[in-house]
């Protein structure tokens, strides 16, 4: 597996895609600053839904007990996983208790995350993804490479030649109107069919047992309200106290994530209807490990919005493929060393810490600073590349002993060929692309000394 | 120990700082003409309004709409969504409407089938005038203490810009949206 | 007032000019400067690379050179927020300024004897414009403010421009520039296309580093357009 500066450098090569990626997602960035601008109390819905997120997390227990009751209550299932296996055994026990053979799926990060469909497809379950973007990438055997965007790193005539190869559309045919109608002709047998639907979960509420599921496609309500079973899965993390909350968060999420006023659908399902049977798996996997890190701890509020990508420079110019996670981007790479440091090691260092992420999140997490956190956790762990350390010693070392580094200075200038982010890089990559800069015929402290005398 | 109890009990050992709720959102700016707005963002979203006195202007309006198409216009209840599965047009009730995001509160009760207003090619919601309110948080004020089995915001037609982020109308649900604001 | 000038270190080495405008000014506006001798690094290279654990000495070296000054300055956003958030010392963390910040908050000043005729592009840095607040940001809904700008309104003949992103990223970010070098170097290609479409002779903004990044590209591309410290430009006449 490349790493994300490898894979980075990769994406890069093809200039152009480049330039298209950066200025699309910097339009839908555009797109929601000025969604943002036209609410006068924008800062303090990003305020409030934090402090609601804070309180929650400071009462997660309670609120899921509640949940549980309630959703028990309306007559449906509450299920609890541990982890991804548990989760997906969980699925799969419902879809094999209906012996179907096929079900649809609605965007879900949470089962991206536990590789669900990888799963039920080993089992025999043929899964189809139907939101657009979603099912693009799955018939081109990809992941999604942003959470609101998933085939956001393809153009259209790559589209054109995926549905040539899997819905026999014309070949060259690379209008969008015309493949989103094949998209919709083709899914829409699948929703006809389909016994069980699996959801993911926008927000839950406590207080009435409630899911609100967010789709601009009407592709997670189409699937639900067809199949005969309902599975929707959801991140422990996804529980807000009341109904009231929601006016906050819905207010937020859409302007964030595209600059929507609102997604075109809202659904929130409370009962299952007459003769269906509704399911809600509870998911940890990780969440309570990172819930106990007070460093870490408010990833937790992150309501998938991915305006931190969008705002990304560093995500605009090396695509969602690049962060080797389900979920790339700035919140990415604060979730991914939670679940496994060492193979996650270099995403906390994929950015600048130019803080973009963090003024835009409607939460208010301080996604910027957590980067900051996870570089000092990963590296006491001993995960430096190799002499990393060593140089990063020897660099303080001179750095903490004047006489040394004005005598490094002196001589020729440690810096010129050490400058103190150039250490540990014995190829020099500073001048692979850019000039050294020219070093001046004496140091500022040499002319000021010689001033002063 | 079942996973519920480890989970819960892995989340109570680490008890946190105590955090309060914040209350209800108060700060927000009231709208002195929510229909206008509502109207404004009828607009962006892709839907279309018309405002009509009476049954007799909003048929007009819809013989405009949709010509020779056939109209579903009955709220029986059906067992199977399936049996709307060639429904042209729908006609239904939306609750009430919302300003600042032109989202219109349905539910089941007033539907003959939860999947009626996905599954059908084209949407007619008719509100009344006198529902409007401004925000999402004057909308959950109005839902407070009101239950529906299943009930959703609606906002335009169905969309995506799923291909290069080109904005196409008609993913999977309704190919477009037309809202009839009704005289009280 | 007495203030000490803090020099970073690449500052010190690759940019004297700059330290010395700050300098000149500083005594220009009436301050008498003191020039701590044995002042190295604040350590942030250690520090954003994950090794905090590290910056004890520069830390202590710093407190050595600064302790006892009301007010430490320095030209570099970067190098003076990671004072202000890492330093141990409170002191020092609610003595240090970015020198434009001192400039506008402390001396208040409200003209200056320069004259500056040329078209020049500005750079925001993000640590001092995030981080010290040297300016408003897009990303956030709030009134528009920037001390920068207020500091070049006073600057004669000076035409100054803010690119199209008026706040993107340089993508300097430190060893960023480096273990990501393709991302790094796209990111500052991008930055300076922004600015040179806008016809300018110089980039200059608040932070040497982000600076020297872009410099190094424009040089590559052999581009005439230079960069210069906002306070160089402060401190110039002529």
């Amino acid at each position: 597996m490349l790493n994300h500066a490898e894979a980075s450098e990769q994406f890069i090569q093809d200039a152009e895609r480049t330039t298209w990626h950066d200025e699309t997602l910097w339009f839908v960035r555009s797109k929601r600053d000025k969604a943002s601008k036209v609410i006068p109390e924008w800062e303090d819905l990003r305020d409030h839904a934090s402090q609601i997120k804070d309180h929650v997390l400071a009462n997660l227990g309670q609120y899921l007990i509640e949940f549980e009751a309630k959703a028990k209550a309306n007559g449906v299932h509450v299920h609890w996983a541990k982890d991804a296996e548990e989760h997906n055994q969980i699925v799969y026990g419902l879809v094999a208790k209906h012996g179907s053979k096929a079900l649809v799926k609605s965007k879900s990060m949470l089962t991206e995350e536990c590789h669900l469909n990888s799963f039920l497809t080993k089992k025999g379950v043929e899964v189809v993804d139907t939101d657009l973007g979603e099912r693009i990438v799955q018939f081109r055997d990809e992941v999604p490479s942003h959470i609101v965007l998933p085939a956001i790193h393809l153009k259209k005539e790559d589209v054109g030649e995926t549905f040539h190869q899997h819905l026999g559309t014309p070949k060259g045919n690379k209008d969008p109107q015309f493949l989103t109608e094949a998209a919709r002709q083709h899914l829409r047998g699948y929703f006809l069919a389909a016994d069980v639907a699996i959801t993911g979960v926008n927000f839950a509420v406590a207080e009435t047992g409630e899911f609100v599921v967010c789709t601009n496609e009407g592709n997670a309500d189409m699937g639900a309200h067809l199949a005969k079973v309902h599975i929707a899965c959801m991140g422990i993390e996804k529980i807000i106290p009341r109904r009231k909350d929601l006016g906050v968060f819905l207010r937020l999420l859409a302007r964030s994530a595209t600059g929507q006023l609102i997604t075109t659908y809202s659904s929130h399902f409370a009962k299952p209807r007459e003769g269906q049977e509704m399911h809600i798996v509870l998911v940890d996997n990780g969440r309570t490990r990172q819930l106990a890190r007070p460093e870490f701890r408010n990833s937790l509020k992150c309501i998938r919005c991915a305006a931190c990508f969008n705002t990304c420079p560093v995500y605009r110019r090396s695509g969602g493929h690049s962060y080797h996670q389900p979920v790339a981007g700035p919140i990415g790479s604060i979730l991914a060393p939670n679940f496994d440091k060492k193979s996650n090691v270099d995403l906390p260092f994929a950015s600048t810490l130019c803080g973009s992420c963090s003024n835009v999140c409607p939460v208010k997490i301080n996604i910027h600073e957590q980067l900051w956190f996870w570089r000092q956790d990963l590296m006491k762990e001993g995960l430096a590349p190799a002499g990393k350390s060593l140089s990063m010693k020897g660099m303080a070392w001179i750095l903490s002993h004047p006489k040394i580094y004005r005598l490094a200075g002196a001589m020729g200038r440690f810096v010129v060929k050490n400058l103190p982010f150039l250490v540990n890089n014995r190829l020099n990559p500073w001048a692979k692309q850019r000039e050294m800069p020219e070093a001046p015929k004496e140091s500022f402290q040499t002319w000021y000394q010689s001033r002063k005398s | 120990m079942s996973t519920r109890d480890e989970i819960l009990r892995a989340i109570q050992e680490n008890p946190l700082p105590v955090k309060s709720h914040p209350g209800d959102f108060q700060a927000y700016v009231h709208s002195e003409d929510p229909m206008g707005d509502f109207q404004a963002s009828l607009k962006t979203v892709g839907a279309q309004i018309f405002f009509c006195k009476n049954g007799h202007e909003a048929q007009i309006a819809l013989d405009g709409q949709y010509p020779s198409m056939v109209r579903y216009t009955s709220q029986e209840v059906v067992t199977s969504g399936l049996d709307l599965e060639d429904v042209e047009v729908l006609e239904i009730q939306g609750e009430f409407g919302v300003g600042e995001n032109g989202a219109i509160w349905l539910r089941d009760d007033h539907l003959p089938h939860r999947v009626a207003p996905f599954i059908c090619q084209h949407l007619v919601i008719y509100i009344r005038k006198s529902t409007l309110v401004g925000t999402m948080h004057e909308a959950y004020d109005r839902l407070e203490g009101s239950y529906a089995d299943f009930g959703f915001f609606l906002s335009g037609p169905s969309k995506t810009a799923d291909i290069e982020q080109s904005l196409v109308i008609g993913a999977h649900g309704a190919r477009s949206l037309t809202v009839l604001v009704m005289d009280n | 007032m007495r203030v000490a000038l803090f020099v970073p270190c690449y500052v010190d080495q690759f940019y004297p000019q700059v330290a010395i405008a700050g300098l000149e000014l500083l005594e220009k506006l009436g301050c008498e400067v003191v020039v701590p001798k044995d002042q190295t690094c604040c350590g942030q290279p250690m520090a954003n690379s994950g090794f905090a654990n590290l910056t004890g000495g520069c830390d202590s070296n710093f407190s050595q050179n600064f302790d006892g000054f009301d007010y430490i300055v320095g030209p570099s956003g970067s190098c003076i927020l990671h004072i202000k958030e890492h330093h141990p010392s409170e002191k020092i963390r609610n003595s240090v300024y970015e020198i434009c910040e001192f400039l506008v908050d402390v001396l208040q000043v409200k003209k200056l004897d320069a004259r500056f005729p040329h078209r020049v592009g500005l750079h925001q840095s993000c640590h001092g414009q995030r981080g010290l607040r040297l300016s408003s940001m897009t990303e956030r809904n709030e009134v528009p403010f920037s001390k920068i700008a207020q500091l070049l309104d006073l600057v004669q003949d000076l035409d100054y421009v803010l690119p199209e992103r008026a706040d993107e990223c340089c993508g300097f970010g430190g060893t960023f520039c480096v273990t990501e070098e393709a991302v790094s170097v796209r990111m500052g290609q991008d930055r300076i296309q922004e600015h040179l479409v806008n016809q300018i002779e110089y980039v200059v903004g608040a932070d040497t580093s982000c600076l020297m990044h872009m410099e190094g590209i424009l040089r590559r591309q052999n581009s005439p357009v230079q960069i210069k410290h906002v306070i160089e430009i402060l401190n110039h006449h002529a």
